[in-house]
């Protein structure tokens, strides 16, 4: 669905962002995309979104070059910004501006997620709090029913309440046919929710693996103390988690936020684990 | 072509653009509302005063008349009256419907800043750019609204404005409902006016006023120097007098073309 071929990109040549990156993201997936500050995942979802160009390379969304925005897969494509800037206008409105565009849209829905989330129709738009704001552009961007929804920092302003709510109403709301990408730093936001994970590093792709296959070559488990194949250890009560390549072939649940810390610290055999493998 | 440009979608789209901005579109139509309106009473108190000081005159100078004073006439007065007789003619003439200047004039040239200014905004523009159609259908509806429809609507309203002013006794000069007249003297020349506006918005990412401004200043520094430089080539300019004007014409609608199309070519080429 999304087919990433040899693509550079920079914003200034001396520092390019991606260096012949290569991906393929397919359906009926939320994919996580995590990695650090300006690393690349905001700009990821502009490629893939056809927002930004590849400096060189190719980017095609729903077998369309993604730079040319046609209408087609912009019509499949929703995209919930971390900044965004609201009109001055009630929600009523904005559904009348902006709905009819998306032929699958589900009026229905919306007023089911605006109901749940607690929204105030008669307000504008543009006096809601950030939080609320978010919460509307979510509950819009679900109610689009489009294949392809990218959300960068979904969860950021968010209570802990709408948190969770935003898990339920993300699942209820996936299908084979669709796909998600969230780009996030609040990896226990959505742990249980992403799968498969990419993991972005300067210039390259560490990890782009379903939670099976990552639990199949790491484990992550609560040891006494660290060893010498630990690639990750971490302080916790009653012990020391540790990321570790799983040769025995325990079954163990990933933990996002070791897994991204142990890639971090570990880019070569990570990638040489998931990637190159 | 149907990824390219659809009708319908275009229409679709112009009319969210419309509804988007009808904000702006009534402050517009209140502008012209003002204007026309102040210009109607202007008008009409002026003419009344224009009446009862030639009326007045009449009087004095038959009562001089009838004294043996020498009468006021145009020798011992001639500027006065010449000056009064003139706008005493202008007045009787009336409020021209389509009086396109002061603030009127202003926004119609800066429409195109009132509406795109969010154009390649990395964050006001994002709704808007992945707005499903296409960006030749979005180009198009921009310049539709600006060019077409916003001078259009303005247009009608002025004489809507115009025909009740008369209902209520207002002076209105229909004569001057001469498209020709109005489509060479007004709409050319401000829209022509309105390109640069266009062009800027779609030129550049950010500070579009202001590097618009720089630009045209450039350009016009430019043209100065390089007619400064002709300026002693008498050939030149016998030449410039014969055809300076219908020169200064298709100048002017190529620069507008020119300045059209230099924006199409830059929007769908610039990232967000």
């Amino acid at each position: 669905m999304i087919k990433i071929q040899d693509l550079n990109f920079h914003y200034k040549a001396s520092q390019p962002i991606y260096s012949g990156l290569n991906m393929e993201l397919h359906r009926g997936n939320i994919y996580g995309l995590l990695g650090e500050n300006g690393v690349g995942k905001t700009t990821l979802l502009k490629l893939i979104s056809g927002l930004l160009f590849p400096t060189t390379g190719h980017c095609s969304t729903f077998d369309f070059e993604a730079k040319k925005r046609y209408p087609e897969m912009l019509e499949k494509i929703y995209f919930i910004p971390e900044v965004y800037t609201l009109p001055k206008i009630k929600m009523s409105e904005y559904v009348n501006l902006y709905a009819s565009f998306y032929p699958k849209f589900d009026y229905q829905k919306l007023n089911e997620y605006v109901d749940v989330f607690g929204l105030s129709q008669t307000k504008k738009l543009s006096e809601f709090s950030h939080g609320q704001q978010k919460k509307w552009l979510i509950a819009f961007g679900l109610a689009t029913n489009t294949e392809l929804l990218l959300m960068d920092e979904p969860t950021n302003g968010l209570d802990i309440p709408s948190k969770s709510l935003f898990r339920q109403l993300l699942v209820e709301a996936m299908n084979d046919q669709k796909t998600v990408i969230i780009s996030t730093h609040q990896v226990r936001d959505l742990e249980n929710l992403i799968d498969p994970i990419i993991i972005l590093e300067h210039n390259q792709v560490l990890l782009n693996n379903s939670i099976d296959e990552i639990s199949q070559k790491l484990k992550f488990v609560l040891n006494e103390k660290s060893s010498d194949v630990t690639l990750y250890a971490e302080p916790a009560v009653g012990g020391v988690w540790c990321v570790e390549p799983n040769t025995d072939g325990i079954e163990s649940k990933v933990n996002i936020e070791l897994l991204f810390n142990a890639a971090i610290l570990n880019k070569e055999l990570f990638k040489k684990l998931f990637i190159q493998n | 072509m149907k990824n390219t440009f659809d009708i319908s979608r275009f229409g679709k789209f112009f009319a969210m653009e419309f509804r988007l901005f009808r904000n702006i579109i009534l402050i517009l139509l209140g502008v012209t509302f003002l204007d026309l309106t102040i210009s109607m009473a202007t008008f009409s108190n002026t003419y009344g005063m224009l009446v009862d000081a030639q009326t007045t005159t009449a009087d004095i100078t038959t009562e001089m008349e009838m004294d043996g004073t020498e009468p006021i006439t145009l020798s011992n007065l001639p500027n006065l009256s010449r000056a009064t007789d003139h706008a005493f003619e202008m007045a009787k003439l009336g409020v021209n419907p389509f009086r396109f200047g002061g603030a009127f004039g202003f926004f119609m040239l800066i429409l195109p800043f009132l509406f795109y200014n969010f154009v390649y905004h990395p964050t006001k523009s994002l709704t808007y750019s992945m707005l499903p159609a296409s960006w030749l259908e979005k180009f198009m509806s921009a310049w539709t609204m600006c060019v077409i429809a916003v001078p259009i609507l303005l247009f009608a309203f002025s004489l809507l404005v115009a025909f009740v002013g008369e209902l209520v006794g207002a002076q209105i000069s229909w004569h001057a409902l001469n498209l020709k007249d109005f489509f060479n003297g007004f709409y050319v020349p401000t829209i022509g006016a309105q390109a640069v506006a266009f062009w800027g918005v779609f030129w550049f990412r950010n500070k579009k006023a202001q590097k618009t401004i720089l630009t045209m200043v450039i350009f016009v520094i430019a043209m100065i120097f390089l007619l400064s430089y002709y300026r002693d080539n008498l050939y030149f300019l016998e030449k410039m007098a014969d055809i300076s004007r219908s020169a200064a014409m298709l100048f002017a609608y190529l620069l507008m073309v020119v300045l059209w199309g230099l924006a199409l070519i830059k929007y769908p080429r610039t990232q967000i």
